[in-house]
């Protein structure tokens, strides 16, 4: 086994697969992590590895509240801007007439706090204490964040809310009257109508974004009744619109857990060359990737050999698991297992690579840099708690070292102790 | 507090309340891999072996047993299982035997389910219960009728003749040992040689290394964190000659007199040492000692007779000899100690079990390691317990948890690594080299 258990912190109650959520500051990443009892848990690591777990309180959750769902992004590049949303249920008691039969209904609630202005240095307490709270008439599932490209091709973060009233909810900030609200979801995702059922997970895919005249985006919706839709939309710049190109859907016999577009290459260099797959993690079904979904659409389906050898897939995760610049998928199970899967160029097909036992089923996984050394670790929640996973860290150091001394014997010594430049010849070097 | 989880472990079943003591791991067939004793306060004994999660073998009617150990009581270099329930009586088991028994009978044929005969009316009571027919049933081969209390017991050497003693800690604040003496070519019996009574209740007792002669003393745990001390090795011998046809006769040489006339009688008394941090506190606060933990003394000499005593009101110390060499207070009941090798290969660490499950575990530089047993605990061993006996027949750490809801829990594999952990700061540059740099990239640049 490669990974090895570093820290792991134990919640007084258990989260969802709703409850994980990074947040990358400057300097070091933080992990934001709501239990259903109303108590939202920041972890993040000091300088000299040291871990920090403490409680946030966030205002305006009330007692009996339950969280559903957190998520959190950086508002503005430059300054630190972060905003975070958090929905919860909260049950109300009424008692109705005189025959003092009580009646409990339950309301709905979306908390986006923010500090308004943006801060000096990075505080998440006064972001807890900054709040806007939206009330909703449908039960929340997954809080998704992603951009929306304005008029003159800035960038705007809105919030995306599904809902048990089989819609998507979009959240736009009105930068006038610093306050959220909600907006036709049509405007900025006409993919998104005609939803006919509870979407459980959702991921937002933008391609040729930096293409003056056609952005395009994929977005992946995966439905609680089994359904898979994958809409591909382009932007129209003379009607300022997003258009709908292609649609297409697949039907699986289990709810759909958790849908994820990614590269097979890690590295930024490669984004708008590589191809665009899709990961889809069936609660109860063998678990597939869709390969190519740009040119060959839905007809490339890859299955993940023993992804369904334990009773239910909650979450999935890509990202370079083995450090070879490849992206690797990992999968949580309800049964205490992660599973990760490595595709096999020769063989054309997905190889199970390992099998990590846990001691309590898995809710969510992150593979982020939350130590701030360089290297990425494994973040898997399981319903007792948060284990950060480790690479092994004399393998990955024996890995750096090999790659260092290739990096000296192809670049020749003409630009001898210029990383900068060295690495930027690799990148060239490499590309070609 | 660095926090860990535990993956792999066996659950086994066992109905009835477990004594503290009443646990035990040790080698009781004789086949170099370590199964696990429990007894409960119904008198069933049951032996575990391997993943197996039903009894190996079983033993019943056997009074609440208080305490179990598994060793060489007859010192004829086969472990036998000994049981002390509170109404004073010992059973002893020999299982190798009753393996054979069982192995003759099926050899013969004589009967289709042979753990029934050799137990008689026991076991067809017992089968009746539906429990497995694969389970052996042990049949005590001596039975004999000890004081009354027993708490807690443990085997040893403690007068470095060879030969181990038993030694058995009773709730009447009196030690009590014995020793295996042959009558004839069947039986035996146990006859007591020591008996020492103690100022306060007696929590748990231990052996120590005598650091200068290489035997061991006896450590008992006291309350409000102190302990006292046994030296018996030296001071007093006593001489069996060897047992005629049908009379024997047992000769205690007194040898309280040294050459010089001397009076040595003084030595057996137990020697109290109040520790310094006792005196502020409660004086009734129940004890726990465990004894003979390797590391460095107090003049920083490597030294295997350190002591680690814990209480229930959560402090934990290591002890060399009456100087407390660092304490650690948490905020749980500790109401069982252990020592396991479980992070740095050949040192040993402290293992704190509280009543509700939360284990500490402590290296020598006082590093706290953090594990939560989810449910209360009634009894609580660390050990080596031999987990794949058909294939693997080495053993490995455990930590075993005996709860109040009819199941054992044994976690293995409990090795961690560090207390602390390390990383390497990575500039980016090396960062991107290793995320960014593809392997296959490289494979085709050495095919040029």
């Amino acid at each position: 086994m490669e990974y090895q258990s570093i820290n792991y912190f134990i919640l007084p109650h258990q989260s969802n697969i709703y409850g994980l959520s990074c947040l990358q500051t400057e300097g070091n990443t933080k992990v934001l992590i709501a239990t259903v009892e109303r108590q939202i848990f920041c972890m993040e690591y000091q300088k000299g590895l040291k871990p920090s777990f403490k409680e946030v309180q966030f205002t305006y959750i009330p007692n009996g509240a339950d969280i559903i769902s957190i998520d959190s992004f950086k508002r503005s590049k430059n300054s630190h801007d972060y905003v975070i949303g958090i929905t919860f249920v909260k049950p109300r008691v009424t008692s109705a007439g005189p025959e003092s039969s009580t009646e409990i209904s339950e309301k709905y609630y979306f908390n986006i706090y923010a500090s308004w202005p943006p801060l000096s240095e990075f505080n998440i307490d006064f972001i807890a204490q900054g709040c806007l709270t939206l009330e909703i008439d449908f039960v929340p599932y997954h809080l998704y964040h992603t951009h929306i490209l304005t008029t003159n091709s800035n960038k705007e973060y809105i919030w995306l809310l599904s809902g048990s009233d089989s819609y998507i909810h979009c959240f736009r900030e009105n930068k006038e009257r610093q306050c959220f609200s909600e907006e036709p979801t049509n405007i900025y995702f006409p993919e998104f109508s005609n939803i006919f059922g509870i979407i459980l997970w959702m991921d937002v895919f933008y391609i040729h974004e930096n293409n003056e005249n056609n952005p395009q985006r994929f977005t992946a919706l995966g439905y609680e009744t089994g359904l898979l839709k994958v809409s591909l939309t382009q932007y129209n710049v003379s009607t300022d619109s997003w258009e709908v190109l292609s649609c297409w859907t697949a039907d699986f016999d289990c709810p759909i857990a958790y849908v994820k577009f990614f590269h097979d290459r890690n590295s930024d260099d490669f984004r708008n060359i590589e191809n665009i797959n899709l990961l889809i993690v069936n609660s109860l079904e063998t678990s597939v990737v869709f390969r190519d979904v740009k040119n060959t659409h839905l007809n490339n389906m890859y299955k993940l050999p023993e992804s369904k050898r334990v009773d239910c897939s909650v979450t999935g995760c890509v990202g370079d698991l083995d450090l070879d610049g490849m992206n690797e998928i990992a999968i949580g199970t309800f049964g205490h297992e992660l599973i990760s899967y490595k595709f096999d160029k020769g063989e054309n097909k997905y190889k199970l690579m390992w099998i990590q036992m846990f001691s309590r089923p898995l809710q969510s996984l992150a593979y982020i840099d939350i130590t701030g050394d360089g290297l990425k670790e494994l973040l898997v929640l399981t319903n007792k708690g948060l284990h950060v996973l480790q690479h092994n860290l004399n393998e990955s150091h024996l890995l750096l070292r090999k790659r260092i001394n290739r990096l000296q014997s192809v670049i020749k010594n003409e630009d001898d102790g210029n990383k900068e430049t060295i690495l930027q010849k690799l990148k060239d070097h490499f590309k070609r | 507090m660095k926090c860990i989880s535990l993956v792999d472990r066996i659950k086994f079943e066992f109905e009835g309340n477990i004594h503290k003591n009443a646990i035990a791991f040790g080698d009781v067939d004789n086949d170099s891999c370590n199964e696990l004793v429990v007894g409960n306060l119904a008198g069933a004994l049951s032996i575990f072996k391997g993943m197996q999660s039903k009894p190996w073998a079983f033993a019943q009617n056997l009074g609440m047993i208080s305490s179990v150990i598994v060793g060489d009581i007859m010192n004829i270099n086969k472990n036998m299982v000994v049981s002390i329930s509170t109404e004073g009586s010992l059973y002893l088991f020999n299982v190798s035997e009753n393996l054979n028994y069982r192995l003759e009978l099926i050899k013969l044929g004589r009967t289709k389910s042979p753990s029934v005969v050799s137990c008689g009316e026991e076991a067809t009571e017992y089968l009746k219960s539906g429990k497995t027919n694969d389970t052996l049933l042990l049949k005590a081969f001596h039975n004999q009728r000890l004081p009354a209390n027993t708490k807690t017991s443990l085997l040893a050497d403690i007068d470095n003749d060879g030969n181990v003693e038993l030694v058995v800690g009773l709730t009447d604040r009196v030690v009590r040992t014995y020793r295996w003496v042959k009558l004839n070519e069947m039986g035996g019996k146990l006859i007591g040689i020591h008996k020492w009574e103690f100022a306060d209740q007696i929590g748990t007792i231990s052996l120590n290394p005598n650091s200068n002669d290489g035997g061991v003393n006896i450590i008992v745990s006291q309350p409000g964190g102190t302990y006292a001390k046994l030296e018996c090795w030296g001071k007093r011998k006593l001489k069996t000659d060897k047992p005629n046809e049908e009379t024997f006769t047992i000769e205690v040489h007194s040898e309280d007199y040294g050459e010089n006339g001397e009076e040595k009688v003084s030595n057996l008394t137990p020697f109290y040492y109040e520790l310094d941090s006792a005196k502020m506190r409660n004086r009734n606060i129940s004890t726990e000692i465990v004894g003979g933990i390797y590391g460095l003394n107090r003049n920083n000499e490597e030294t295997k007779s350190l002591l680690a005593i814990g209480t229930v009101d959560g402090t934990l110390m290591l002890v060399d000899e009456s100087e407390i060499l660092w304490s650690l207070q948490v905020d749980h009941q500790v109401f069982a100690l252990a020592k396991l090798d479980v992070i740095e290969p050949d040192k040993e660490e402290l293992i704190a079990c509280a009543w509700d499950g939360q284990t500490y575990i402590v290296n020598r530089d006082r590093c706290t390691v953090r594990f939560e047993f989810d449910e209360p605990v009634s009894a609580f061993i660390a050990g080596h317990y031999t987990v794949n006996p058909e294939k693997r027949p080495d053993t490995v750490p455990c930590l075993v948890y005996a709860t109040f809801s009819n199941a054992i829990h044994l976690f293995y594999n409990v090795k961690l690594r560090s207390t602390i952990s390390k990383t390497y700061g990575l500039e980016k540059f090396c960062s991107e080299l290793l995320y960014d740099f593809p392997d296959f990239v490289e494979e085709n640049e050495e095919d040029k």
